[in-house]
Protein backbone atom coordinates (compact mmCIF):
# COMPACT_ATOMS: atom_id res chain seq x y z
CA UNK A 1 0.00 0.00 0.00
CA UNK A 2 1.63 3.26 -1.08
CA UNK A 3 1.25 6.51 0.81
CA UNK A 4 -0.60 8.29 -1.95
CA UNK A 5 -3.17 5.55 -2.27
CA UNK A 6 -3.67 5.57 1.46
CA UNK A 7 -4.07 9.34 1.28
CA UNK A 8 -6.65 9.02 -1.47
CA UNK A 9 -8.63 6.57 0.62
CA UNK A 10 -8.40 8.86 3.63
CA UNK A 11 -9.69 11.69 1.47
CA UNK A 12 -12.57 9.51 0.39
CA UNK A 13 -13.50 9.06 4.04
CA UNK A 14 -12.50 5.40 4.19
CA UNK A 15 -12.17 4.57 7.87
CA UNK A 16 -10.33 1.34 7.09
CA UNK A 17 -7.54 3.50 5.60
CA UNK A 18 -7.26 5.29 8.93
CA UNK A 19 -7.13 1.90 10.67
CA UNK A 20 -4.31 0.82 8.34
CA UNK A 21 -2.42 4.05 8.94
CA UNK A 22 -2.86 3.58 12.67
CA UNK A 23 -1.77 -0.04 12.65
CA UNK A 24 1.32 0.81 10.67
CA UNK A 25 2.43 3.86 12.65
CA UNK A 26 0.84 3.94 16.11
CA UNK A 27 3.73 2.25 17.93
CA UNK A 28 6.17 4.82 16.58
CA UNK A 29 3.67 7.62 17.20
CA UNK A 30 3.10 6.60 20.80
CA UNK A 31 6.86 6.22 21.26
CA UNK A 32 7.45 9.79 20.05
CA UNK A 33 4.64 11.21 22.20
CA UNK A 34 5.84 9.30 25.23
CA UNK A 35 9.46 10.39 24.76
CA UNK A 36 8.28 13.98 25.08
CA UNK A 37 5.50 13.60 27.67
CA UNK A 38 6.56 10.53 29.69
CA UNK A 39 2.98 9.94 30.67
CA UNK A 40 0.77 7.27 29.10
CA UNK A 41 -2.51 9.17 29.30
CA UNK A 42 -1.11 12.44 27.96
CA UNK A 43 0.76 10.60 25.21
CA UNK A 44 -2.46 8.81 24.19
CA UNK A 45 -4.25 12.15 23.98
CA UNK A 46 -1.53 13.55 21.71
CA UNK A 47 -1.70 10.47 19.49
CA UNK A 48 -5.49 10.58 19.30
CA UNK A 49 -5.46 14.27 18.36
CA UNK A 50 -2.86 13.70 15.64
CA UNK A 51 -4.72 10.87 13.89
CA UNK A 52 -8.00 12.74 14.04
CA UNK A 53 -6.27 15.81 12.63
CA UNK A 54 -4.95 13.79 9.68
CA UNK A 55 -8.40 12.27 9.19
CA UNK A 56 -10.10 15.65 9.16
CA UNK A 57 -7.51 17.38 6.99
CA UNK A 58 -6.80 14.59 4.50
CA UNK A 59 -8.28 16.62 1.66
CA UNK A 60 -5.72 19.36 2.23
CA UNK A 61 -2.61 17.23 2.60
CA UNK A 62 -0.10 17.59 -0.20
CA UNK A 63 1.54 14.30 -1.26
CA UNK A 64 4.52 16.31 -2.53
CA UNK A 65 5.33 17.18 1.07
CA UNK A 66 5.86 13.64 2.19
CA UNK A 67 4.12 10.44 3.03
CA UNK A 68 1.16 10.56 5.34
CA UNK A 69 2.87 7.92 7.49
CA UNK A 70 5.65 10.43 8.19
CA UNK A 71 3.31 13.35 8.50
CA UNK A 72 1.36 11.73 11.31
CA UNK A 73 4.55 11.48 13.37
CA UNK A 74 5.28 15.14 12.71
CA UNK A 75 1.83 16.04 14.00
CA UNK A 76 2.12 13.75 17.01
CA UNK A 77 5.31 15.54 17.99
CA UNK A 78 3.66 18.94 17.58
CA UNK A 79 0.74 17.87 19.78
CA UNK A 80 3.09 16.44 22.38
CA UNK A 81 5.08 19.68 22.47
CA UNK A 82 1.83 21.64 22.88
CA UNK A 83 0.93 19.44 25.84
CA UNK A 84 4.34 19.58 27.52
CA UNK A 85 4.30 23.37 27.25
CA UNK A 86 0.82 23.53 28.78
CA UNK A 87 2.11 21.38 31.61
CA UNK A 88 5.16 23.59 32.06
CA UNK A 89 2.86 26.60 32.32
CA UNK A 90 0.84 24.69 34.93
CA UNK A 91 4.00 23.94 36.92
CA UNK A 92 4.99 27.59 36.80
CA UNK A 93 1.54 28.50 38.13
CA UNK A 94 1.79 25.89 40.89
CA UNK A 95 5.20 27.20 41.90
CA UNK A 96 3.92 30.74 42.01
CA UNK A 97 0.93 29.61 44.05
CA UNK A 98 3.21 27.71 46.43
CA UNK A 99 5.40 30.75 46.96
CA UNK A 100 2.35 32.84 47.71
CA UNK A 101 0.74 30.24 49.94
CA UNK A 102 3.56 29.08 52.10
CA UNK A 103 4.47 25.95 50.21
CA UNK A 104 1.18 24.10 50.49
CA UNK A 105 1.26 22.88 46.91
CA UNK A 106 5.02 22.68 46.54
CA UNK A 107 4.88 18.89 46.53
CA UNK A 108 2.57 18.84 43.55
CA UNK A 109 4.87 21.20 41.66
CA UNK A 110 7.90 19.09 42.52
CA UNK A 111 6.17 15.97 41.28
CA UNK A 112 5.55 17.62 37.93
CA UNK A 113 9.10 18.80 37.63
CA UNK A 114 10.27 15.30 38.40
CA UNK A 115 8.09 14.01 35.60
CA UNK A 116 9.95 16.34 33.25
CA UNK A 117 13.27 14.67 33.98
CA UNK A 118 13.98 13.12 30.62
CA UNK A 119 17.02 10.97 31.13
CA UNK A 120 15.40 7.51 30.87
CA UNK A 121 13.33 8.55 27.86
CA UNK A 122 16.44 9.60 26.01
CA UNK A 123 18.19 6.27 26.49
CA UNK A 124 17.04 4.83 23.19
CA UNK A 125 18.11 7.85 21.19
CA UNK A 126 21.34 8.25 23.10
CA UNK A 127 23.48 6.67 20.39
CA UNK A 128 22.01 9.05 17.82
CA UNK A 129 22.38 12.11 20.03
CA UNK A 130 25.88 11.04 20.95
CA UNK A 131 26.83 11.30 17.32
CA UNK A 132 26.45 15.06 17.72
CA UNK A 133 29.03 17.39 19.23
CA UNK A 134 28.05 18.51 22.77
CA UNK A 135 27.24 22.04 21.71
CA UNK A 136 24.71 20.73 19.16
CA UNK A 137 23.27 17.94 21.26
CA UNK A 138 22.04 20.13 24.11
CA UNK A 139 19.94 22.47 21.94
CA UNK A 140 18.37 19.48 20.14
CA UNK A 141 17.48 17.76 23.43
CA UNK A 142 16.00 20.88 24.96
CA UNK A 143 14.02 21.72 21.84
CA UNK A 144 12.83 18.36 20.56
CA UNK A 145 12.33 16.50 23.84
CA UNK A 146 11.75 19.24 26.41
CA UNK A 147 9.59 21.51 24.27
CA UNK A 148 11.66 24.66 24.71
CA UNK A 149 11.45 27.28 21.98
CA UNK A 150 14.78 28.20 20.39
CA UNK A 151 14.55 31.48 22.29
CA UNK A 152 14.19 29.58 25.58
CA UNK A 153 17.05 27.28 24.58
CA UNK A 154 19.27 30.32 24.09
CA UNK A 155 18.31 31.64 27.53
CA UNK A 156 18.77 28.25 29.21
CA UNK A 157 22.21 27.73 27.67
CA UNK A 158 23.24 31.37 27.93
CA UNK A 159 24.18 31.66 24.28
CA UNK A 160 22.91 34.04 21.58
CA UNK A 161 19.78 33.10 19.64
CA UNK A 162 21.74 33.22 16.37
CA UNK A 163 24.11 30.59 17.74
CA UNK A 164 21.21 28.33 18.69
CA UNK A 165 19.75 28.67 15.20
CA UNK A 166 22.97 27.69 13.50
CA UNK A 167 23.58 24.80 15.91
CA UNK A 168 20.10 23.42 15.31
CA UNK A 169 20.66 23.61 11.57
CA UNK A 170 24.04 21.90 11.80
CA UNK A 171 22.68 19.22 14.12
CA UNK A 172 19.79 18.39 11.80
CA UNK A 173 22.26 18.10 8.93
CA UNK A 174 24.38 15.67 10.92
CA UNK A 175 21.37 13.63 11.99
CA UNK A 176 20.30 13.41 8.37
CA UNK A 177 23.76 12.28 7.31
CA UNK A 178 23.67 9.62 10.02
CA UNK A 179 20.32 8.44 8.70
CA UNK A 180 21.73 8.07 5.18
CA UNK A 181 24.84 6.21 6.32
CA UNK A 182 24.33 2.77 7.89
CA UNK A 183 25.12 2.88 11.57
CA UNK A 184 28.04 0.92 12.87
CA UNK A 185 27.23 -1.98 15.14
CA UNK A 186 23.51 -2.20 14.39
CA UNK A 187 23.54 -5.01 11.87
CA UNK A 188 25.31 -8.30 11.34
CA UNK A 189 26.47 -7.42 7.79
CA UNK A 190 30.08 -7.28 6.66
CA UNK B 1 6.61 36.55 6.91
CA UNK B 2 9.13 36.72 4.07
CA UNK B 3 10.87 33.72 2.51
CA UNK B 4 14.15 34.76 4.17
CA UNK B 5 12.55 34.92 7.58
CA UNK B 6 10.96 31.52 7.03
CA UNK B 7 14.25 30.03 5.89
CA UNK B 8 15.91 31.32 9.05
CA UNK B 9 13.30 29.63 11.24
CA UNK B 10 12.96 26.33 9.39
CA UNK B 11 15.31 24.25 11.60
CA UNK B 12 13.42 25.31 14.72
CA UNK B 13 10.17 24.78 12.82
CA UNK B 14 10.82 21.11 12.10
CA UNK B 15 11.79 20.63 15.76
CA UNK B 16 8.61 22.43 16.93
CA UNK B 17 10.93 24.82 18.79
CA UNK B 18 9.03 28.00 17.97
CA UNK B 19 6.21 29.83 19.66
CA UNK B 20 2.71 28.83 18.61
CA UNK B 21 2.32 32.11 16.71
CA UNK B 22 5.54 31.52 14.77
CA UNK B 23 4.61 27.91 13.98
CA UNK B 24 1.23 29.04 12.65
CA UNK B 25 2.77 31.84 10.58
CA UNK B 26 5.18 29.38 8.96
CA UNK B 27 2.42 26.81 8.40
CA UNK B 28 0.52 29.50 6.51
CA UNK B 29 3.54 30.59 4.51
CA UNK B 30 4.41 27.02 3.52
CA UNK B 31 0.88 26.28 2.40
CA UNK B 32 1.23 28.99 -0.25
CA UNK B 33 4.95 28.96 -1.10
CA UNK B 34 6.74 26.02 -2.70
CA UNK B 35 10.14 27.68 -2.39
CA UNK B 36 11.06 25.74 0.74
CA UNK B 37 9.89 22.20 -0.09
CA UNK B 38 13.36 20.82 -0.70
CA UNK B 39 15.03 22.39 2.29
CA UNK B 40 12.12 21.41 4.51
CA UNK B 41 12.38 17.78 3.38
CA UNK B 42 16.11 17.77 4.16
CA UNK B 43 15.59 19.19 7.63
CA UNK B 44 12.74 16.76 8.25
CA UNK B 45 15.15 13.92 7.49
CA UNK B 46 17.02 15.10 10.57
CA UNK B 47 13.94 14.78 12.78
CA UNK B 48 13.16 11.40 11.12
CA UNK B 49 16.51 10.21 12.47
CA UNK B 50 15.38 11.16 15.96
CA UNK B 51 11.94 9.56 15.51
CA UNK B 52 13.50 6.41 14.12
CA UNK B 53 15.75 6.03 17.15
CA UNK B 54 12.98 6.42 19.72
CA UNK B 55 11.81 3.10 21.17
CA UNK B 56 8.42 2.08 19.83
CA UNK B 57 5.67 1.66 22.39
CA UNK B 58 2.32 -0.05 22.01
CA UNK B 59 -0.59 2.12 23.11
CA UNK B 60 -3.60 0.49 24.74
CA UNK B 61 -6.07 -1.16 22.37
CA UNK B 62 -8.71 1.27 23.62
CA UNK B 63 -6.91 4.10 21.84
CA UNK B 64 -7.40 2.50 18.43
CA UNK B 65 -11.07 1.97 19.18
CA UNK B 66 -11.50 5.55 20.37
CA UNK B 67 -9.84 7.03 17.27
CA UNK B 68 -11.80 4.89 14.83
CA UNK B 69 -15.06 5.57 16.66
CA UNK B 70 -14.41 9.27 16.52
CA UNK B 71 -13.58 9.07 12.81
CA UNK B 72 -16.73 7.02 12.14
CA UNK B 73 -19.01 9.49 13.90
CA UNK B 74 -21.55 10.76 11.36
CA UNK B 75 -20.32 14.02 9.82
CA UNK B 76 -22.14 17.10 10.97
CA UNK B 77 -22.85 20.17 8.86
CA UNK B 78 -19.64 21.88 7.94
CA UNK B 79 -17.85 18.56 7.55
CA UNK B 80 -14.20 18.36 8.45
CA UNK B 81 -13.65 22.05 8.86
CA UNK B 82 -12.69 21.89 12.48
CA UNK B 83 -15.58 24.04 13.62
CA UNK B 84 -17.93 21.09 14.06
CA UNK B 85 -15.48 18.31 14.73
CA UNK B 86 -16.59 15.60 17.08
CA UNK B 87 -15.48 15.93 20.64
CA UNK B 88 -12.44 13.91 21.70
CA UNK B 89 -13.22 10.63 23.34
CA UNK B 90 -11.76 10.72 26.79
CA UNK B 91 -9.90 7.61 27.84
CA UNK B 92 -9.28 8.82 31.37
CA UNK B 93 -10.76 11.14 33.92
CA UNK B 94 -10.63 14.85 33.13
CA UNK B 95 -7.25 16.47 33.68
CA UNK B 96 -7.77 18.13 37.08
CA UNK B 97 -6.50 15.79 39.76
CA UNK B 98 -8.97 14.07 42.00
CA UNK B 99 -10.03 16.42 44.80
CA UNK B 100 -8.41 15.70 48.12
CA UNK B 101 -11.59 14.50 49.74
CA UNK B 102 -12.06 11.85 47.06
CA UNK B 103 -8.82 10.03 47.47
CA UNK B 104 -8.74 6.46 46.16
CA UNK B 105 -8.99 5.14 49.69
CA UNK B 106 -12.71 5.29 50.19
CA UNK B 107 -12.76 4.47 53.84
CA UNK B 108 -12.97 7.64 55.86
CA UNK B 109 -10.42 6.26 58.26
CA UNK B 110 -7.89 6.09 55.47
CA UNK B 111 -8.91 9.53 54.29
CA UNK B 112 -8.25 11.03 57.66
CA UNK B 113 -4.80 9.46 57.77
CA UNK B 114 -4.02 11.08 54.45
CA UNK B 115 -5.37 14.36 55.73
CA UNK B 116 -3.41 14.02 58.94
CA UNK B 117 -0.25 13.67 56.91
CA UNK B 118 -1.28 16.77 54.97
CA UNK B 119 -1.33 18.76 58.16
CA UNK B 120 2.06 17.53 59.23
CA UNK B 121 3.08 16.46 62.67
CA UNK B 122 -0.26 17.02 64.34
CA UNK B 123 -1.28 14.38 66.80
CA UNK B 124 -4.72 12.89 66.67
CA UNK B 125 -6.25 12.75 70.11
CA UNK B 126 -9.64 11.35 70.85
CA UNK B 127 -11.66 11.03 73.98
CA UNK B 128 -15.15 11.21 75.31
CA UNK B 129 -17.15 12.48 78.16
CA UNK B 130 -18.98 9.40 79.39
CA UNK B 131 -21.48 11.31 81.48
CA UNK B 132 -22.85 13.73 78.94
CA UNK B 133 -22.32 11.60 75.83
CA UNK B 134 -20.18 14.28 74.24
CA UNK B 135 -17.64 12.94 71.75
CA UNK B 136 -14.40 14.85 71.59
CA UNK B 137 -11.99 14.58 68.72
CA UNK B 138 -8.93 16.72 68.55
CA UNK B 139 -5.91 17.30 66.36
CA UNK B 140 -3.34 19.02 68.53
CA UNK B 141 -1.88 22.23 67.22
CA UNK B 142 1.81 21.81 66.56
CA UNK B 143 3.75 23.24 63.69
CA UNK B 144 0.38 23.68 62.01
CA UNK B 145 -3.01 24.69 63.42
CA UNK B 146 -5.12 22.09 65.18
CA UNK B 147 -8.80 21.42 65.62
CA UNK B 148 -11.05 20.31 68.45
CA UNK B 149 -14.48 18.94 67.66
CA UNK B 150 -16.98 18.27 70.45
CA UNK B 151 -20.10 16.57 69.28
CA UNK B 152 -23.19 15.97 71.31
CA UNK B 153 -25.26 13.38 69.46
CA UNK B 154 -28.24 14.09 71.69
CA UNK B 155 -28.23 17.79 70.87
CA UNK B 156 -27.13 17.23 67.24
CA UNK B 157 -24.68 20.00 67.86
CA UNK B 158 -20.95 20.31 67.33
CA UNK B 159 -18.55 22.77 68.87
CA UNK B 160 -15.74 23.45 66.41
CA UNK B 161 -12.68 24.98 68.04
CA UNK B 162 -9.86 25.97 65.70
CA UNK B 163 -6.60 25.74 67.62
CA UNK B 164 -3.93 28.34 67.00
CA UNK B 165 -5.32 29.45 63.69
CA UNK B 166 -3.94 32.76 62.43
CA UNK B 167 -6.50 35.37 61.39
CA UNK B 168 -7.65 34.63 57.87
CA UNK B 169 -5.85 36.71 55.22
CA UNK B 170 -7.73 39.72 53.83
CA UNK B 171 -10.53 38.60 51.54
CA UNK B 172 -10.33 35.01 52.82
CA UNK B 173 -12.24 33.08 55.41
CA UNK B 174 -12.19 29.66 57.09
CA UNK B 175 -14.91 27.22 56.12
CA UNK B 176 -15.91 24.02 57.90
CA UNK B 177 -16.86 20.88 55.95
CA UNK B 178 -18.17 17.47 56.73
CA UNK B 179 -17.14 14.68 54.42
CA UNK B 180 -19.12 11.46 54.52
CA UNK B 181 -17.62 8.45 52.75
CA UNK B 182 -18.56 8.45 49.08
CA UNK B 183 -20.17 11.90 49.16
CA UNK B 184 -18.99 15.37 48.25
CA UNK B 185 -18.09 17.64 51.15
CA UNK B 186 -21.02 19.53 52.67
CA UNK B 187 -20.41 22.98 54.10
CA UNK B 188 -21.10 23.36 57.80
CA UNK B 189 -20.58 27.09 57.60
CA UNK B 190 -17.93 29.73 58.07
CA UNK B 191 -15.82 30.49 61.08
CA UNK B 192 -16.41 34.08 62.08
CA UNK B 193 -13.49 34.24 64.49
CA UNK B 194 -10.87 31.48 64.53
CA UNK B 195 -9.94 32.44 68.10
CA UNK B 196 -13.40 31.42 69.34
CA UNK B 197 -15.26 28.09 69.28
CA UNK B 198 -18.08 27.94 66.73
CA UNK B 199 -21.27 26.05 67.54
CA UNK B 200 -22.82 24.28 64.56
CA UNK B 201 -26.05 22.33 64.38
CA UNK B 202 -25.28 19.09 62.62
CA UNK B 203 -25.90 15.36 62.73
CA UNK B 204 -22.61 13.54 62.53
CA UNK B 205 -22.01 9.83 62.12
CA UNK B 206 -19.03 7.72 63.04
CA UNK B 207 -16.54 7.92 60.19
CA UNK B 208 -17.51 11.45 59.13
CA UNK B 209 -14.55 13.73 58.62
CA UNK B 210 -14.71 17.35 59.72
CA UNK B 211 -12.23 19.57 57.91
CA UNK B 212 -11.39 23.26 57.69
CA UNK B 213 -10.18 24.96 54.53
CA UNK B 214 -9.33 28.52 53.66
CA UNK B 215 -11.79 29.94 51.11
CA UNK B 216 -12.63 33.27 49.52
CA UNK B 217 -14.83 35.55 51.62
CA UNK B 218 -18.38 34.26 51.71
CA UNK B 219 -17.22 30.66 51.37
CA UNK B 220 -17.26 28.21 48.47
CA UNK B 221 -19.74 25.59 47.26
CA UNK B 222 -16.96 23.00 47.37
CA UNK B 223 -13.49 23.25 48.91
CA UNK B 224 -11.02 25.02 46.65
CA UNK B 225 -7.91 24.48 48.77
CA UNK B 226 -6.32 21.63 50.66
CA UNK B 227 -7.56 21.21 54.22
CA UNK B 228 -5.64 23.00 56.93
CA UNK B 229 -6.74 20.40 59.42
CA UNK B 230 -9.17 17.47 59.43
CA UNK B 231 -10.45 15.08 62.05
CA UNK B 232 -12.49 11.89 61.89
CA UNK B 233 -15.50 11.50 64.16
Amino acid sequence: MTGSTLLERLRAGDVSALAELYDETSRRAFGVAHAVLRDDAEAEDAVQEAYIWVWEHADRLDPARGRVESLVLTIVHRRAIDAVRRRARGVARAERFAREHDGHTADAADANIEALDNEPALESVRHVLDSLPDEQRAPIELAYFEGLTQQAVAERLGIPLGTVKSRLRLALGKLRAGLAAPRAGTGGGP
Amino acid sequence: MTCDEVRDLLPAYVLDALSEAELTAIDEHLSECSEHIEELAELRDGTRALEGAITERAPRAALRTAILERASAPPTDGGVDGSTRPAPITLRPATPPRPWWRSPAVAAAAVVLVLASVVGASMLVSGGDGDSGVIVRQVEAGATPGLRVEYDGGQAEAVISPLQFPSAPAGRTYQVWVIRAGAAPASLGLIADPAEPTVIEVSLEAGDVVAITEEPDGGSAQPTTDPIVAVEI
